[in-house]
């Protein structure tokens, strides 16, 4: 990278961390809310 | 008719779309990378360091974009009460701010190595931070108020306030003296940058923006679940989803 590898792969790589996270954290978001509201309808079920 | 801004039925929807739009965004993002790290050659005055313009320019742009879609949505939540604009809303902020951290971040690489500094206070950068902190202030009202259509409401306003930025944004490089470059893309006319390295700067573009729609979906899809769950539609998805 002529000199510039550093700047630039610095750059793709907190780019890419940063795209990568906003991917897996409403992912998992969305995991919690699955549990949780399974959960809500087993206790309505119960009652 | 049947209508996609009932919660009920964009939610199927949405499901539907997201794997499509997220393939996609990986295939068009990969192609991008390719040219952009492999074909384009080198900036005869910057050398290799201008390739972090493939993804601080169209991120940029993007933090631009998903801030007008936010304001837009929040304008229509204020107007016509919709469930599905004050979702949006919310869905857009993160994604938002996340471009807008990555434009920063990567200029600030890009800008260390041409400008021997990693800041300066000019009127590009300034209002770029500006943006920043408008979407952590509409994150922020969103996640402090716990009833969520005052949320939204709150959120909007702050939204559609902030709007007054994104032209100064755009047009700062031509409104004041600054540090930064002028636009080579959106010229009237032509653009004064070369095929070879406007085809992977449009490709990223074009991959953030699907990149973008997909996650947003996501976001939108599991905040409706949220806000709906004592519906029985609801109830029959989380039967369903086991």
């Amino acid at each position: 990278m002529g000199g510039y590898g550093l700047y630039v792969w610095s750059a793709y790589g907190f780019a890419t961390l940063i795209l990568v996270l906003n991917v897996i954290v409403p992912l998992r978001r969305r995991t919690v809310v699955m549990r949780v509201l399974r959960r809500l309808s087993q206790a309505k079920e119960s009652e | 008719m049947l209508s996609y801004a009932a919660p009920k039925n964009f939610y199927p929807f949405a499901g539907k779309l997201i794997p499509w739009i997220g393939f996609a965004a990986v295939v068009t993002l990969a192609f991008g990378l390719y040219l952009g790290l492999f074909v384009a050659p080198a900036d005869y005055q910057q050398g290799q360091s201008y390739r972090i313009m493939f993804i601080h320019v169209p991120s940029a742009w993007m933090s631009m974009f998903v801030y007008v879609v936010m304001a837009a949505a929040g304008a229509a939540s204020l107007v016509w009460k919709t469930k599905l604009a004050e979702v949006l809303a919310s869905a857009c902020a993160p994604i938002g701010a996340s471009f807008t951290l990555i434009t920063l971040v990567t200029g600030s690489l890009w800008g260390k190595p041409m400008w021997g500094t990693w800041w300066a206070w000019d009127a590009r950068l300034t209002s770029e931070l500006i943006l920043l902190f408008l979407y952590i202030g509409v994150m922020a009202l969103q996640a402090s108020i716990d009833d969520p259509r005052r949320a939204a409401r709150a959120a909007a306003v702050l939204a559609l306030v902030g709007v007054v930025n994104i032209p100064v944004i755009h047009f700062s490089v031509e409104w004041w003296n600054t540090l930064h470059q002028p636009a080579s893309v959106s010229k009237l006319g032509m653009p004064s940058i070369h095929p070879s390295m406007l085809a992977p700067l449009l490709l990223m573009a074009v991959g953030f923006k699907l990149y973008f729609v997909a996650m947003v979906l996501v976001r939108m899809r599991y905040q409706i679940l949220e806000r709906e769950r004592h519906t029985q539609w609801v109830a029959q998805v989380v039967e369903s989803e086991k």
